[in-house]
């Protein structure tokens, strides 16, 4: 024994000697390199989007999730969900092992107890599950079918079915079809969140900025048509407050006066006369002038691309809703053109009709066996349909991965595998199909089994013929694959098809389109003014938030911690009321209320927006849980409790048809919010500036003019700059705040996650902020999103108070931030102006096993030390080191930060300013015209000379009661917290 | 006055403590009596056949158990060494499944990225024209000299510059009290060509004032560019080891 005294003394600190375990056999050179990164693509299962994934792992564990950049729908993107997904696999809450009436069973016995209940159900047999465009419902199908019989229910609560139906009585195709927006030259928007939970958000967030985005000194126009301002709403140049549940009044008007001149559809000519804007203004609460003008505006800036559909106009009317809303698209030309049908059998959807049709049958006794995947029906469903009750009629077996209200009930939990560990396929349109495989092997706290697997093999335990020559899911899967390849014509052996599957991510071939037109039928579909604004009380609107969504992402840390970017609050649920309605009722901003509707009653946050009906309130989806782990139970309320279960013609919950009164309970609430000041008082952090100002042709407003300094900038000293001097570019009117970068951020940089309690005291610690100032009051209000980080300064005021030269400004023009110098004073954060150092006050835990995901190329951070962006200071070592080995310096374009690579729209620009070619530069450089007076640098006055250039925010208009003539108001201040 | 008494006498011995624990190089019992000497001098076998992410790699990669099975062979076979007890244990490792506990004796601290792979793969010709003359193997074999020259050498020497003659080791020991520690990095790294010239042209009035005049002489002082035409790594920096 030797002794371990020299370090040890002398660093003045014990250390027990690590141990070096070797693997028995390591995996061939190709797929196992130790510290080094390896990509597999994969599909992402977080919502039905089903965007392609590119996981990077390191030793064989899952770090970080990326877009699939071969992937048609998302191409190299992914939102704050699907960047979380990873907290699926290594959530703390999955479940570990099988459990018989909540008592931890061995495998043999769950499978041998699940093989006997089917038996003994004797086809008595409902599988509930996600509604699945790829094989696995096919699958399910065969195995109810070889299990002995019985039905397959689908359950969704967010689902597009409304929205089908609408399509197949005006279009005869129950679809949804493409959205070109970037084709549009006019959005009219009925309600639809297309930036968050309706359709494919990133995709929809990149086509949209296509098309919205400042370019050739002109930008189209967004027109939100909502009685809510949601973060979509957020983004668009003009927000018509309407009457809940009236979008259809509103867009037939639109449709009555496009069609008097442009004289299209002769048949329409009656039927839309019954909805002039003259008839509807009433029921609407929108003047004539204003439709007249909006159908004006179309006509002029088309093409149009009219949407509707989402949670906010799911009234028990949303089919007839809809059908209007493809009559205005067909009137104004849009068919064909901005919105194309798929020729394509259509994917499975979901009403919640089925549910009710379960409902019953389980209170009959019709069904002895109810299995159930990972969706979460118990939680999800208002209490009033009895759906818990009923689960008592029969044996319920739970397959879910992560703990829920459901499986908490369950008979028997059969843990099932995440998608990250598992096979499965996703043919979410014509063209795509993509594959979802294992990327790595099961996370070793969890012993669970994938559960087609399962169900496989307890088929086979019951009947002998089932799934012949299938011993896995995988046999099933590649014989579907089989016959995808002789479908597409590929004529190689299966093998090296199925490996460029797998390299790819799927395979993906051009869509192909149907031509529709408009079908006569739709004149026999009556719109009606649903009334809410005339009823008792206001009306309630269940919104749905992008980071928790239906529900599955309450258990996230990373979608918990991140606040939402419209309200800033974090982990917590909020009622959005419109101020003057509040105040009339008596209702601080922040107060706790009590929300009541005919069915239910909760406390809940009071939180002012401007951005609601006078006659309604607005409560997101998502929180509220009991039985979803740590992360999840307790925060918030759950809206679901105050609804009807009423449901439209589709078949799908009417959310928009209750009316809630309100009650103030207490004065004071503990909610946190990580904004401050929702105004910018006159800082002009996030800037805007419109096309009028832009094409004046006067002086440029943008560009600042440093002022003549007496010592040389450091970019002429010796050592600096040379080739490198790292810079970003982040343009505003690209943003619309998604706050996927925040959440790609925290997984890249291993930040923990603190908690409610520490982010009420400041001591957050995200790297990059959304930040959201709000300009404007009343109806006519802005909202502007602003990513702030570290500025890297070339003349930072936390370099210069630093004591033990801990953080200083490296070579290369990062501001370095080195942990193992620092002791912890502070002060670089007090001299920060953009405050964006965050200080470790604490070890923070990374309850195993998601410590498995931290990322093993950066230091993991201890108590004391400063910490904050480094601009992956990881990504441009790796890629140094690597273009180094191949004799040569970097290019642009490869290294790329994590915020960077996820934003759905393009916002930011990384590279080299030293480069006058790349994109970064051309992006941050003065005298380039296209940007030239956009671009701005956060508090340039205090000179810091930040490496970020902000390119402003392009407005269509200027709200009345900007910052700028307003710096005295402090009593409207209060009252927009 | 006792206070003092008893503060001399623990400067006494913690000063003692450091000087025994420095006498005797830092090394630990190991699951398996490995001899690295009897593999690499008696049996030839280069540092990279079982090390062999050293070069592609940040890790050089313990060896997986299998490369000993591949010799030794298991239970059943047992190929080389049949009847040795030490290399049985590594047989019973490998019948139970089991990896071997090896106990990490070049250990660097977690706040540290040091990559093996560039320093395996570095060009030697980047050191200062005269590094490693002077090596006295014979009576100073860990002088900064004979670090220096084995780096040059390349091959298994470079392995050995860092981690001690690991060839004439039958217990893996460190034979440097500082290694790891950021000095004993410097040390070499200032040999690198420009690197002095760097590390003075930083942050000195001089340089702020004289900047643009300065500017090019000093580029090619400091070795910003290679022959090849691109842009040396800068190893003076903070960052390039600490993030």
């Amino acid at each position: 024994m030797g002794v371990g005294g020299a370090t040890a003394v002398i660093a003045g600190c014990e250390k027990k000697p690590e141990k070096l375990i070797p693997m028995l056999v390591p995996p061939t050179d190709y797929e196992y390199t130790p510290q080094t990164a390896y990509q597999y693509m994969t599909t992402c299962r977080e919502c039905d989007a089903a965007c392609g994934m590119m996981i990077t792992t390191r030793e064989h564990r899952a770090q970080k999730a990326e877009g699939n950049p071969n992937h048609p729908l998302n191409q190299g993107t992914l939102c704050a969900r699907g960047q979380a997904s990873l907290q699926s696999l290594y959530n703390p809450n999955r479940h570990a092992f099988p459990l018989a009436d909540g008592k931890q069973i061995p495998w043999e016995e769950g499978i041998q107890q699940f093989s006997a209940i089917i038996k003994a159900a004797s086809g008595a047999i409902a599988y509930l599950g996600k509604p699945a465009s790829g094989s696995e419902g096919r699958f399910v199908d065969e195995w109810l079918k070889a299990a002995g019989g019985g039905q397959r229910v689908k359950f969704n609560l967010l689902t597009q079915n409304s929205q089908t139906a609408a399509n197949k009585i005006a279009f005869n195709r129950a679809d949804i079809p493409e959205y070109a927006f970037e084709k549009a030259g006019i959005i009219l928007n009925f309600s639809a969140d297309f930036l968050e939970t309706w359709g494919n958000s990133v995709e929809n967030a990149r086509r949209f900025t296509d098309m919205h985005v400042y370019k050739n000194g002109k930008k189209n126009r967004f027109i939100h048509i909502s009685p809510h301002v949601s973060l979509t709403g957020a983004k668009a140049d003009r927000w018509i407050v309407i009457n809940p549940g009236t979008e259809g009044l509103v867009a037939l008007a639109i449709a009555a006066v496009m069609r008097e001149k442009n004289g299209s559809h002769k048949f329409l000519k009656n039927y839309l006369a019954a909805y002039t804007p003259e008839k509807v203004t009433e029921a609407t609460g929108v003047s004539v002038e204003v439709m007249r003008e909006l159908a004006n505006d179309a006509m002029e800036h088309g093409p149009v691309l009219a949407l509707g559909g989402g949670n906010v106009s799911a009234t028990d009317q949303s089919v007839e809703t809809l059908v209007a809303v493809n009559i205005l698209n067909s009137v104004s030309g849009a068919l064909d053109k901005t919105i194309r049908f798929y020729n394509q059998t259509v994917p499975e959807s979901s009403t919640h009709q089925d549910l009710t049709q379960l409902i019953s049958d389980l209170e009959a006794g019709k069904i002895k066996l109810l299995i159930i995947d990972d969706s979460n029906p118990v939680y999800a469903l208002p209490p009033s349909m009895g759906f818990k009750q009923a689960l008592k009629n029969a044996f319920v077996v739970s397959m879910a991965s992560q703990k829920s209200e459901t499986s908490h009930l369950a008979n028997l939990v059969l843990p099932a595998l995440t998608a990250y560990e598992s096979w499965g396929d996703a043919f979410p349109r014509s063209g795509v199909r993509s594959i979802q495989q294992p990327v790595m092997s099961t996370v070793n706290t969890f012993d669970a089994k994938a559960r087609e697997d399962v169900l496989l093999s307890v088929a086979q335990n019951v009947n002998k013929k089932a799934f012949p020559g299938n011993s896995s899911y995988l046999d099933y899967l590649q014989n579907i694959w089989k016959r995808i390849q002789r479908e597409v014509g590929d004529k190689r052996k299966f093998d090296s098809f199925w490996i460029s599957v797998l390299e790819n991510g799927g395979f993906f071939e051009n869509s192909k389109y149907k031509r529709v037109t408009l079908s006569r039928k739709v004149t026999s579909v009556k719109v009606n003014d649903p009334g809410l604004i005339g009823k008792d009380g206001l009306t309630l609107l269940p919104t749905t938030s992008l980071l928790i969504g239906d529900g599955s992402g309450a258990n996230k840390p990373w979608l918990q911690e991140v606040p939402h970017p419209m309200s800033q609050i974090v982990w917590d649920s909020w009622v959005e009321i419109n101020p003057d309605t509040a105040q009339k009722l008596g209702i601080n901003d922040r107060a706790i209320i009590e929300v009541t509707t005919p069915h239910g009653s909760v406390n809940a946050t009071a939180y002012y927006h401007f951005g609601i009906h006078r006659n309604a309130i607005a409560i997101p989806m998502g929180q509220g849980h009991q039985n979803s782990g740590d992360v999840a139970d307790g925060f918030g309320i759950n809206v679901m409790n105050l609804l009807s279960g009423r449901m439209d013609n589709a078949g799908n919950f009417a959310l928009v048809d209750t009316q809630a009164t309100l009650k103030m309970v207490n004065e004071k609430s503990y909610t946190v919010n990580t904004d401050g000041n929702a105004r910018q008082l006159g800082r002009d952090i996030a800037a805007a500036t419109t096309v009028e100002e832009l094409n004046s042709g006067g002086e440029k407003h943008g560009g600042h003019k440093r002022p003549v300094e007496f010592y040389p900038d450091r970019s002429e000293t010796a050592g600096y700059y040379k080739p490198y001097r790292w810079g970003m570019t982040i343009d505003l009117d690209r943003c619309n705040g998604c706050s996927a970068c925040v959440v790609a951020c925290y997984a890249e940089n291993n930040i923990p996650v603190v908690g409610k309690v520490r982010t009420a005291l400041g001591r957050e610690m995200s790297w990059i902020r959304m930040e959201r100032y709000i300009e404007g009051y009343g109806d006519d209000f802005e909202t502007r999103f602003s990513p702030m980080l570290c500025q890297h300064c070339g003349n930072a005021g936390c370099e210069t108070v630093c004591p033990v030269y801990a953080t200083y400004h490296n070579p290369e023009g990062l501001n370095a931030m080195i942990y193992n110098r620092c002791v912890g004073t502070r002060y670089c954060s007090n001299n920060c102006a953009y405050k964006v150092r965050r200080f470790n006050w604490f070890d923070y835990e990374f309850p195993s096993p998601l410590d498995q995901q931290l990322n093993s190329t950066i230091t993991t951070r201890e108590v004391g030390v400063m910490e904050k962006c480094t601009f992956c200071v990881q990504r441009i070592q790796t890629a140094k080191y690597d273009a180094k080995n191949l004799g040569r310096d970097l290019e642009d374009g490869e290294v790329v930060t994590a915020c960077q690579q996820t934003c759905p729209t393009k916002a930011i620009t990384f590279g080299n300013l030293m480069d006058t070619e790349s994109k970064v530069s051309k992006n941050a450089l003065r005298d380039e015209t296209e940007k030239r007076d956009r671009q701005y640098e956060v508090l340039a006055e205090l000179n810091y000379k930040p490496a970020i250039t902000y390119l402003k925010k392009v407005n269509t208009r200027v709200v009345l009661g900007h910052e700028s003539d307003r710096h005295d108001s402090q009593e409207q201040e209060e009252t927009h917290g | 006055m006792i206070y003092r008494h008893l503060f001399l006498i623990g400067l006494i011995v913690s000063a003692l403590f450091v000087a025994l624990s420095t006498q005797q190089a830092y090394a630990e019992e190991q699951p398996i009596a490995f001899s690295h000497k009897l593999h690499t001098v008696q049996n030839g076998i280069p540092c990279q056949y079982c090390h062999l992410y050293a070069r592609r790699s940040f890790s050089s990669g313990v060896p997986p158990v299998s490369t000993c099975i591949g010799c030794h062979g298991p239970q059943e076979q047992k190929l080389v060494k049949p009847e040795s007890v030490e290399v049985n244990k590594m047989r019973d490792y490998w019948a139970s499944g089991k990896p071997i506990p090896w106990v990490k004796i070049h250990d660097i601290p977690d706040f540290v990225r040091f990559p093996h792979k560039e320093h395996i793969n570095a060009d030697s010709n980047r050191l200062v024209n005269d590094a490693g003359a002077g090596c006295d193997i014979e009576n100073a074999p860990r002088s900064l000299e004979c670090i220096l020259a084995q780096f040059r050498t390349g091959g298994d020497e470079r392995c050995l510059a860092c981690h001690g003659d690991l060839r004439q080791m039958d217990v893996v020991k460190q034979v440097d009290e500082n290694f790891g520690r950021m000095g004993w990095c410097m040390e070499c790294h200032l040999q690198v060509k420009g690197a002095k010239e760097r590390k003075r042209a930083s942050n000195t009035l001089d340089g702020w004032y004289h900047a643009k005049e300065m500017d090019a002489k000093r580029e090619v002082a400091i070795g910003l560019i290679n022959e090849k035409g691109y842009h040396n790594p800068n190893m003076l920096d903070c960052y390039t080891c600490h993030y």
